[in-house]
């Protein structure tokens, strides 16, 4: 089947595709036969004509009159020789030899050859001869007898004359018959060469023929083969092929499709195939589907690629199938070929894949739920361990009592921190880790480190210092609970390893060509150093130092988990280089941007103590910590009132006004968050004043969430004396209802003091001229200001609002922020107001910055 | 033996009285013999025959035109049926003569009514041996294609002398 056709296949095929080469072949056949027949007919003529040259009877003729010229002759020899002579036979071969002249005289067969010169020459001379005997052939027959020597010599004369015209005549018919047998042979040629060419279009036909039938027969297996082929496919697939006709009817129906859809195929065939599979609440869609399709040949589903749609079975139970239409042209007109796939086991299993999802997703969040409350349970019993301690210590104890009231402080703070490093990796890997940036002073930081871990490192016989590499560059935007903790843990992890050493700390702020800033922060020790293999792993979680160290000092192994963590949440890198017996560096780098100095946060010792006593009520679940932050507070001099929920809380804020709340956030009954909504939604005595949150661990959309309930400020437990003491006193001057502006808030004394460190005495009271004029100017500009200018004015508001604050004028810009506000809502009457307001307040301001200037 | 040698005579005088009687419709010539028939086989007999002898016969005419001779002619003769069926001749050939030794054999099945004839007058003149006579045995080639070949031409012999019936 594969041989490779040869040329004259090759050929033949091409002719027979061409109906141009069959029809030629079929014109030559016609060609070759009329030539034929007609070369025939001028062969049959050509051999009549032969025949009658070749005549006996013509050449005979010819040779029969020299034969009777010469028995005349003889006759007359005879005859003259006689002397008694019988003139009868004489005269009768006279006759015969006379007629014989007659006959090709007169003879059409003799009428060319009579034009030849020398037959008619001879033929006239012999008839002469004849003329001039005949009177004495039919005289007497003395008188003959006398003439006899003369017809004899006469006779004698005519004698090469008679030979001469037998043979010319001869040699004319057998010129003539040379002739015809050429004109005879030419005939046949062409005859032949007909026959030839009849005979090659003939084999070339039947060869042709041949091939076309070949073809065809090859056509019809490979037709054949194609369809048993296709049966096989069509009746091994898996899938449900039917094919319908365009009013639905089934005319074809596989296995597969009896399995699926469990009518047998003989049943199936010339159904509808609407009645047959769609379930009859998509009946009616599915019939006005085929007949817009019939009307119109609008298609939906027809070439449309896989849809999914349901199926009814034999049994009348509907499953899921997947459905895909083509339509093709056959002979009987167009055809639909469904292919049909039952997904049920598909989609079960997709949905058990969803359901396992699900449960693995759910199963992560109550693992981090589980971790998140665990450490929230055991922080808070350790709060309020660490809070009774704190209390203990304050008591009256002697000096081995102090110490283990010390020693069980340490360890519980060393808990507690674990605790945190769990919770913090929990966070990190709910995604709930987020950046809250802030300005950050970096020498304040470092000397804070440096001089609460001194002393570990001490222990260890280290030292620890830290320095600036290049220009300081002290406030930054960045996270700094995150770079503290950054910090402690590797400056923790330094110490730990390093004995007798050194251990630094170099802070180094770099710009890129683009003007990004990055903080490098590196701390390098002399430490033992870590071994190449480990430096791989030492960022992966619960990895600790080798056995031996691990004795030595302990750890989780998460706090380079966890500053890996913060570095990536703050979009930084940490890396590390270490030699083993020489020493170990950490390089943080981490992008961020320079600010300008903001308030100090530090509070000085004791400083809490001067705040006004407070009426405060705490709301907290815990009875510990509750007794815990109470005494603390109490100890503060202020007076603490209690509630066990949030709906306790409520109604004592409802009933009394008192000057600040600190809220638990979750709680029994009612939590923080609620409680805080109800008081702020109500009109209670309490409903303006100042809530802080008390929580374990708030995240930054935490904290957002609680200044939308109305909270005011955050505090982080566990607590301690220190920061409630600077929250007491934040929020003692809170007082929404007061107008008056005690000369404290008229100018802040941090922004006072830093500013005047930062840049001069000189400098400071040229800003705060510069803003004077500023105010004044604006006040001039805005006094009897229309609605129109408004958004002008609020810009104006705005920028002089940030000088004021720049320099410490705290009530002007709290006031310039109001008129902006305002402003911006579109209360003329307000603005115009308070911009009335703002001279006088600025003279007192003036007047407060004058108090503190001498 | 008597009766049989009788029977036998008898016998023999009944086959013999027609050829008896034949001979009868042939006048016995009294001119110049223009042909002579010889026919029986071995057991040949002879007829001649003068121009009024073949007169006798009955003539036929025939109006044609020759390759021998320019324009239609007119021939009359006797049908070579005639002869044969006076003869009572319906197989074999006949061999004939002519006076120059010219022989042509013509077959029995030739002798049909309407077909050749033993001319003896062309053009109502009798025919002289110098006019192809005295017989000339005439085909009627323009009733017919085929009276028109070569052989039929071959068996038009003239200036006939003997013809001769044989088996």
């Amino acid at each position: 089947m594969n041989r490779k056709p040869t040329r004259v296949e090759a050929i033949l095929s091409r002719l027979s595709n061409s109906g141009i080469g069959m029809l030629g072949l079929a014109f030559l056949v016609g060609l070759s036969t009329f030539a034929i027949s007609v070369l025939t007919i001028d062969v049959a003529r050509d051999i009549g004509q032969l025949n009658s040259a070749d005549s006996d009877n013509i050449q005979w003729s010819l040779t029969q009159a020299e034969v009777e010229f010469l028995e005349f002759e003889r006759d007359a020899i005879l005859a003259s020789q006689s002397d008694a002579p019988d003139f009868s036979s004489m005269r009768r071969e006279f006759d015969i030899f006379y007629s014989r002249l007659d006959t090709l005289s007169q003879s059409v067969i003799y009428a060319d050859l009579r034009r030849e010169a020398i037959f008619g020459t001879s033929l006239s001379t012999l008839r002469g001869f004849l003329d001039e005997t005949i009177t004495l052939i039919d005289g007497p027959d003395d008188k003959l007898q006398a003439g006899l020597p003369q017809i004899v010599k006469q006779a004698e004369e005519m004698r090469p004359v008679a030979r001469t015209l037998s043979n010319s005549g001869l040699t004319y018919f057998a010129n003539l018959s040379d002739q015809r047998r050429r004109s005879l042979l030419g005939t046949l040629s062409r005859l032949a060469v007909a026959i030839g060419l009849l005979t090659l279009a003939l084999v070339t036909l039947s060869l042709l023929l041949n091939a076309v039938n070949k073809r065809n027969r090859r056509n019809m297996i490979s037709a054949r083969n194609s369809q048993d082929r296709t049966e096989t496919i069509i009746n091994t697939s898996l899938d449900a092929v039917i094919v319908t006709d365009l009013s639905g009817k089934v005319l074809d129906y596989n296995n597969a499709a009896e399995t699926i859809f469990g009518y047998s195929r003989d049943y199936a065939l010339g159904k509808e195939l609407g009645e047959l599979i769609v379930p009859e609440k998509f009946r009616e869609a599915h019939s006005a589907g085929m007949e817009r399709m019939r009307r119109s040949g609008e298609r939906r589903v027809v070439g449309q690629g896989r849809v999914q749609l349901e199926g009814m079975r034999a049994d009348g139970s509907l499953f899921p199938v997947e459905l895909a239409i083509q339509s093709a042209s056959t002979a009987e007109g167009e055809v639909f070929v469904a292919f049909l796939r039952d997904i049920s086991a598909r989609i079960a299993a997709n949905e058990e894949l969803i359901e396992a999802r699900d449960k693995a997703l759910e199963s992560e969040k109550a693992k981090t739920n589980f971790l998140a409350t665990m450490s929230h349970e055991i922080r808070t019993p350790l709060n309020g361990l660490l809070g009774s301690l704190t209390l203990l210590h304050d008591t009256k104890l002697n000096a081995k009592q102090s110490t283990y009231v010390s020693n069980m402080e340490k360890s519980g703070r060393l808990l507690m921190n674990h605790i945190a490093d769990v919770l913090d990796i929990t966070t990190y890997d709910a995604g709930k880790l987020e950046a809250r940036l802030g300005p950050v002073n970096l020498s304040t930081l470092f000397e804070d480190i440096v001089s609460s871990q001194s002393s570990a490192a001490m222990a260890n016989g280290s030292t620890l210092e830290w320095g600036w590499v290049g220009n300081p560059v002290e406030w930054i935007e960045t996270d700094k609970r995150k770079i503290q903790h950054i910090l402690v843990n590797l400056v923790g992890n330094a110490i730990k390893f390093t004995h007798d050493g050194r251990i630094s700390i170099e802070a180094e702020v770099t710009e890129d060509a683009s003007g990004q800033k990055t903080a490098h922060l590196r701390v390098s020790d002399s430490g033992s150093g870590i071994a190449p293999d480990m430096l791989d792993h030492i960022f992966e979680d619960f990895v600790t130092g080798d056995a031996s160290y691990n004795r030595d000092v302990g750890g989780t192994g998460l706090g380079l988990g966890i500053v890996k963590r913060f570095v990536e949440a703050l979009g930084g890198k940490v890396q590390v280089e270490s030699t083993v017996g020489t020493g170990t560096q950490f390089s943080v780098s981490i992008p961020t941007r320079i600010v300008k100095r903001t308030k100090r946060t530090t509070a000085g010792e004791g400083k809490h103590q001067s705040s006004r006593a407070l009426d405060i009520l705490l709301v907290e679940d815990n009875e510990i910590n509750q007794f815990v932050a109470q005494e603390m507070l109490q100890n503060a001099g202020h007076q603490v009132t209690t509630a066990d929920n949030g709906e306790v809380g409520v109604e004592l804020a409802q009933a009394h006004r008192f000057d600040l709340i600190f809220m638990d956030i979750s709680m029994p009954v009612m939590d923080g968050r609620e409680a805080t909504r109800t008081i702020r939604a109500g009109n209670g005595a309490s409903h303006a004043v100042p809530i802080v949150a008390l929580t374990a661990n708030a995240l930054p959309h935490e904290l957002e969430a609680f200044l939308l309930d109305g909270m005011n400020d955050l505090v982080t437990k566990p607590l301690s004396a220190d920061a409630l003491a600077q929250i007491t006193n934040k929020w003692s001057t809170f007082d929404p209802m007061d107008t008056t502006h005690s000369s404290n808030h008229l100018i802040s004394d941090d922004h006072f003091t830093e500013i005047r460190e930062m840049i001069g005495t000189e400098q400071h009271e040229k800003l705060f001229q510069r803003v004077s004029g500023e105010l004044e100017d604006f006040v001039t500009a805005h006094t009897s200001s229309t609605a129109d200018a408004l958004p002008e004015l609020a810009k104006a508001a705005h920028k002089i609002a940030g000088g004021a604050a720049a320099i410490g004028a705290l009530e002007i810009a709290d006031r310039l922020r109001g008129i902006e506000t305002a402003a911006k809502s579109g209360d003329l009457s307000n603005v115009t107001d308070a911009i009335s307001a703002l001279p006088e307040a600025w003279t007192q301001t003036m007047s407060a910055f004058n108090a503190r200037n001498t | 033996m008597q009766m049989l040698s009788r029977f036998l005579a008898i016998l023999a005088i009944t086959i013999a009285t027609p050829l008896t009687a034949l001979a009868a419709d042939f006048k016995e010539p009294e001119g110049d013999v223009l042909l002579t028939i010889t026919h029986g086989g071995n057991d040949s007999q002879t007829i001649e025959l003068d121009l009024a002898g073949l007169e006798a016969l009955g003539l036929t005419t025939i109006k044609t035109s020759t390759i021998w001779t320019e324009g239609v002619q007119v021939f009359d003769g006797v049908e070579l049926a005639t002869l044969t069926k006076a003869l009572e001749i319906t197989s074999g050939t006949i061999s004939a003569v002519a006076l120059n030794d010219y022989a042509v054999e013509i077959p029995v099945s030739d002798a049909v009514e309407g077909g050749p004839i033993l001319a003896i007058r062309r053009n109502s003149v009798p025919m002289s041996v110098r006019d192809k006579g005295p017989v000339w045995v005439i085909y009627p080639y323009d009733s017919s294609a085929k009276y028109r070949t070569e052989v039929v031409y071959s068996r038009s012999i003239w200036q006939l002398a003997r013809i001769e019936f044989m088996e």
